[in-house]
């Protein structure tokens, strides 16, 4: 019994190396009882940049918030490195759309940042020097020191953007999900974010990247997942960012998809 | 007259224990209120705690029939009861139901008012209903609270600060951005259902000084009213309970003054007066510290602009006197109001009058040199970037080189290094 737990703990490590670090399996995900995401089925590789594209309304942010938990699936299951999600809550760092929360609350960039470190502090613990010093560091990564006590309402676009990285960086996540992280943010705070996210990528984290812009897919991304309520495609850029694929993606509403939805819902009723 | 100053020393040398239980009374709920107040409007909540407030009444008027008299522990049980119940009534039609949460709020407050009418209205028939003010719950009656509500008062004042401060990181992070407090495994729901939990308790404690229909005045303005005064959260709490606080006392004294004037609308009409005054007077947000912003504002840009006529004016770049009346011909002036306008000028030490000689001090010429190159740097922005026709940047540059901040002249500056 008394030498069962280093065996597990080193089986835990193992399986760490062999799983992937995002493994969704027959994800089906509904909104009212009309899905939206039907049947997904990848696994993520280590320590790459990978793009999520699709057309508006193609599930792109519902993907991410079904492997964060935080939307109930209808079946399937999604596993981070071999495990369900309850247990590495702090692994997978969040970057949510700006529009997702309320600039005028008030506290400093300062506080939104230190949020980040809440989830390894646990309940009751307050943020100490170390977490400090881990979000002074965050903001100097994404160049946001100088306005570390502003309130967060006078912040413009590209800035909030910023402080929802620094927050994420302050995570010290192993994967990171960021949901349309260029929308809205000029030409040199794109290419400053590009260049953090591979610097991350560097250090041997996992980043998915929701992305509009099919210009700069190539450029930026390793792998490429092609999403319209089904997965159209998956695989390395090169191999995947074609012609035909993305006419399969874009083109052509996929009515048949979307009227079987309609029906689903209708039974559910 | 005399008689009103009489009741004043009266109220505050709180000789009166009824005085005193009412003031300790609402310090307390000034306390419980401001803290989760704060909570309730960020996550734009408030209505919620206006249903609640209308729910707990049935509740109220149970626990009274349980017993035939107005015992705390009874009561407090009804309320309680209700408002869990009227909690999970709302949440269970917004969730089966189509209706979006407002419409399930207005239903079940209507519902349980209604009923908590009926019932109160059958108890005021009652002989023993009839002496046990339980119609006073309505609107308030502060200087009915007995010694045995302070201890209860007291009690969830403590569970209440206790809680909020044990998990005020976890509050402020679910208020802000919830789906990100649950992705790094905060309990996001229990929070909300402890936020709940606790609001019911402090209404439940508030009603006998401020009755259910006003009840949630409590919780929204004082909150309301330190979000126009500060951008912190923590201030924010504090703020709102000092201000619950003050507003709670001082809406006591007047019901006091006004002989059983129910206190519970005082007290409300004394917090909105606050909120009023940080809408007028708030130093960052308020009406009036606007309008005297944008008034230094014009009269600096008149004063520079003044400044950079007298400049403009000096016959050569060595010189710094120039006389009164090359300075008076455009735009035409009398040369007595060209004379006052230079006041504030001699003022700020920018310049000396010496007889008809206006003379550019050192401070003077420095600054008027400063608004020179910001107008003209903002001037090559404009045509170079925006891609302005010569004639329409020069009233922007005019009214913008008073404006630009020390980080922005450094970055044109940088631009365009010969300007
Ligand atoms: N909270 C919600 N309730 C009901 N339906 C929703 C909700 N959120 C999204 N949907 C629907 O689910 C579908 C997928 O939405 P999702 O936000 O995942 O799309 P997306 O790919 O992120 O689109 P976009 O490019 O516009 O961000 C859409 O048809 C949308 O209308
Ligand atoms: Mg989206």
């Amino acid at each position: 019994m008394t030498n069962r737990i280093p065996n597990r703990k080193s089986e835990i490590q193992a399986s760490q190396s062999a799983s992937p670090p995002i493994e969704i399996h027959d994800l089906t995900v509904s909104y009212d009882k009309r899905p939206v995401l039907w049947n997904i089925d990848v696994a993520l590789p280590e320590g790459q940049i990978i793009g999520v594209i699709g057309p508006n309304g193609a599930g792109k942010s519902t993907l991410i918030k079904a492997v964060l938990g935080l939307l109930p699936v209808d079946s399937g299951w999604v596993r981070i490195y071999g495990e369900p999600l309850t247990k590495h809550r702090n692994v997978v760092g969040y970057v949510p759309q700006r529009e997702s929360v309320d600039w005028d609350f008030p506290v400093t960039v300062r506080d939104v940042v230190l949020m980040g470190t809440c989830g390894r502090l646990g309940l009751f613990r307050r943020p100490g020097a170390a977490e400090r010093a881990c979000c002074d560091r965050s903001l100097e990564q994404v160049e946001m020191a100088a306005y570390a006590d502003r309130q967060i309402s006078n912040l413009s676009g590209g800035q909030r953007q910023r402080v929802f990285l620094a927050r994420a960086l302050a995570q010290q996540s192993r994967i990171y999900l960021l949901d349309e992280p260029f929308v809205g943010v000029d030409a040199a705070t794109e290419s400053a974010i590009i260049e953090l996210l591979r610097s991350m990528k560097r250090e041997g984290r996992t980043l998915l990247v929701v992305h509009h812009d099919l210009q700069t897919v190539p450029q930026y991304f390793d792998s490429l997942l092609m999403l319209n309520m089904r997965l159209v495609a998956f695989g390395p850029t090169q191999e995947v960012f074609t012609e035909v694929l993305l006419q399969k993606t874009y083109g052509g509403r996929l009515t048949i998809l979307s009227e079987a939805a309609e029906q689903v819902a209708g039974t559910r009723r | 007259m005399a008689e009103v100053w009489s009741q004043f020393v009266r109220f505050w040398s709180f000789q009166d224990g009824s005085v005193r239980s009412a003031v300790f009374g609402v310090l307390l709920l000034a306390v419980s209120c401001g803290f989760l107040g704060c909570f309730i409007v960020l996550r734009r909540m408030s209505l919620v705690g206006d249903s609640l407030g209308h729910a707990v009444l049935p509740g109220v008027c149970l626990g009274f029939l349980v017993t035939g008299t107005k015992d705390p522990t009874w009561i407090f049980a009804g309320a309680i009861a209700a408002a869990l119940l009227a909690s999970l009534l709302i949440a269970a039609i917004e969730r089966y139901t189509r209706l979006k949460p407002d419409v399930a709020l207005g239903l079940v407050l209507s519902g349980f008012f209604g009923l908590g009418i009926v019932l109160l209205s059958r108890i005021s028939r009652l002989e023993s209903g009839q002496q046990s003010g339980l119609d006073k719950l309505l609107f308030g009656q502060a200087s009915a609270v007995s010694e045995r509500d302070l201890w209860l008062m007291g009690t969830v004042a403590f569970v209440i600060v206790a809680a909020v401060l044990a998990t005020f990181k976890e509050l402020a992070v679910t208020s802000f951005d919830p789906a990100f407090a649950r992705t790094i495994g905060i309990p996001a729901r229990a929070i909300h259902y402890l936020l709940m939990t606790l609001t019911a308790f402090a209404i439940v404690i508030s009603i006998q000084a401020v009755g259910v229909v006003l009840v949630s005045a409590l919780l929204i303005t004082p909150a309301a009213t330190a979000l126009l005064l500060t951008d912190r959260l923590h201030v924010m709490v504090l703020l709102s309970v000092v201000i619950a606080a003050v507003a709670g006392v001082v809406g006591l004294n007047i019901s006091f003054l006004s002989n059983r004037l129910p206190s519970g609308p005082l007290v409300v009409l004394a917090l909105t007066a606050c909120f009023g005054m940080a809408y007028l007077f708030g130093s960052r947000y308020g009406v009036v510290a606007r309008i005297r912003r944008r008034r230094a504002r014009a009269l600096q840009t008149c004063r520079e602009n003044l400044l950079k006529r007298i400049f403009l004016a000096l016959p050569s770049s060595e010189a710094r006197q120039v006389a009164l009346s090359s300075l008076t011909q455009h735009p035409a002036t009398s040369s007595d109001s060209l004379r006052a306008e230079l006041r504030p000028l001699t003022r700020l030490g920018w310049v000396d009058l010496e007889g008809e000689t206006v003379h550019l001090t050192d401070v003077g010429a420095s600054r008027a040199r400063e608004l020179d190159r910001n107008y003209r740097l903002w001037e090559l922005f404009l045509t170079h970037e925006v891609r302005l026709p010569a004639d329409h940047t020069q009233r922007d540059a005019e009214n913008l080189e008073h404006l630009l901040t020390p980080e922005l002249v450094r970055e044109l500056e940088e631009r365009y290094p010969d300007a």
